[in-house]
């Protein structure tokens, strides 16, 4: 562990960021649902006012090898972002602040350093931190792995204990919602 | 037929959020389990850094509840972000007085909080919903609302801060 680096995500991450969320959600089998770019990335995590935080890994032994992006621009040379977690603040009415773990991913040849545990320990203290009573994340329930690395630390499944099931309505109901008759 | 207005909450608005999460939680059973308080959720709301957004129904003082109230229901949202989509709109906690229920007003905040998302540019809206809450599971089914549990399996989980304490200060 003492070869990586974790720190606070820059703007200049953001390449990166992308190319891990498209890596985890390839492990999901649902990459082509990705359809989050760059721009939204840099504008939603690094305005005036943050959607999301993020920390990432990195391999300072390795290099980037200079190359062109899409935008004819030098990537620069440097460390290999090879882990990250994305982040954010909700709250719960009953107790207030609590962090939420969004998104969390290690390239797989990197596993097994105790990178993903670190991680989840600076997650930990910045929760503490800044006051917040609880991490609340959400794990698909065929994902063995993950819910075993999470119970070893004291996770608990509230769709379990307290039958907590998650809805979404998505943008074509939500316009015909703001935009319909009167009931 | 309620005459009500909605509006966005003001910090003159804290106490009546308070006691409408106190009448929901009680709903739930859970009363004794409400520990914030209205200094914390004046500042957490109505400071630099709002964590949270409400949105508050209020009648006028001629219709106010048995109990004296004009400020009775109100919803509170926050903005959440998916690695795919990005901005969602998450509704937090969505609550009428008992009253005034069937006039309209629950439709009428979810109608505002629609609107809300479309315009600050949501992909979606997100929500929990108590498997045994048939009343409002079938509320938001009818309005275009899937099981993300039931058709993708996720499951809540977390970490309570005695444990977060526990991995944040332990040695490698």
């Amino acid at each position: 562990m003492d070869r990586f680096k974790l720190r606070k995500a820059e703007p200049k991450d953001v390449p990166d960021i992308l190319r891990l969320i498209k890596e985890l959600a390839k492990y999901e089998e649902m990459e082509d649902q990705v359809i989050l770019t760059e721009k939204d990335l840099l504008e939603d995590g690094f305005g005036d006012h943050p959607f999301y935080h993020c920390l990432v890994a990195e391999d300072p032994s390795e290099q980037k090898s200079s190359s062109n992006n899409n935008n004819g621009l030098l990537n620069n040379n440097g460390p290999v972002v090879i882990g990250f977690a994305m982040y954010y603040f909700t709250y719960d009415p009953w107790i207030g602040k609590l962090l939420y773990l969004e998104d969390f991913f290690v390239m797989k040849e990197y596993r097994g350093f105790g990178i993903g545990s670190e991680i989840l320990k600076l997650l930990s203290h910045t929760a503490v931190k800044t006051r917040c009573s609880s991490m609340h994340f959400i794990v698909a329930e065929g994902n063995q792995a993950s819910i075993e690395f999470y119970k070893r630390r004291g996770a608990a499944d509230l769709s379990l204990e307290e039958g907590w099931r998650l809805f979404k309505i998505d943008k074509s109901s939500l316009l015909k919602m703001s935009s319909g008759p009167e009931e | 037929m309620a005459n009500f207005i909605l509006r966005k909450a003001e910090p003159k608005d804290v106490s009546d959020i308070l006691r409408l999460i106190k009448e929901l939680a009680k709903f739930e059973e859970m009363e004794e389990q409400v520990i914030l308080t209205e200094k914390e959720l004046l500042e957490d709301g109505f400071g630099d850094h709002p964590f949270y957004h409400c949105v508050v129904a209020e009648v006028p003082e001629d219709h106010q509840s048995s109990d004296g109230y004009t400020v009775i229901g109100f919803a509170m949202y926050y903005f959440t972000y998916d690695p795919w989509i990005g901005k969602l709109l998450y509704l937090e906690d969505f609550y009428v007085m008992k009253e005034f229920r069937g006039s309209g007003i629950g439709s009428d905040i979810l109608k505002h909080l629609s609107e809300t998302a479309v315009k600050t540019r949501c992909s979606s809206m997100h929500f929990i919903v108590a498997e045994w809450n048939k009343p409002s599971i079938e509320f938001y089914k009818r309005r275009g609302a899937s099981d993300l549990s039931d058709e993708e399996g996720w499951r809540l989980y977390a970490i309570e801060k005695d444990d977060l304490l526990k991995i944040s200060t332990k040695k490698r």
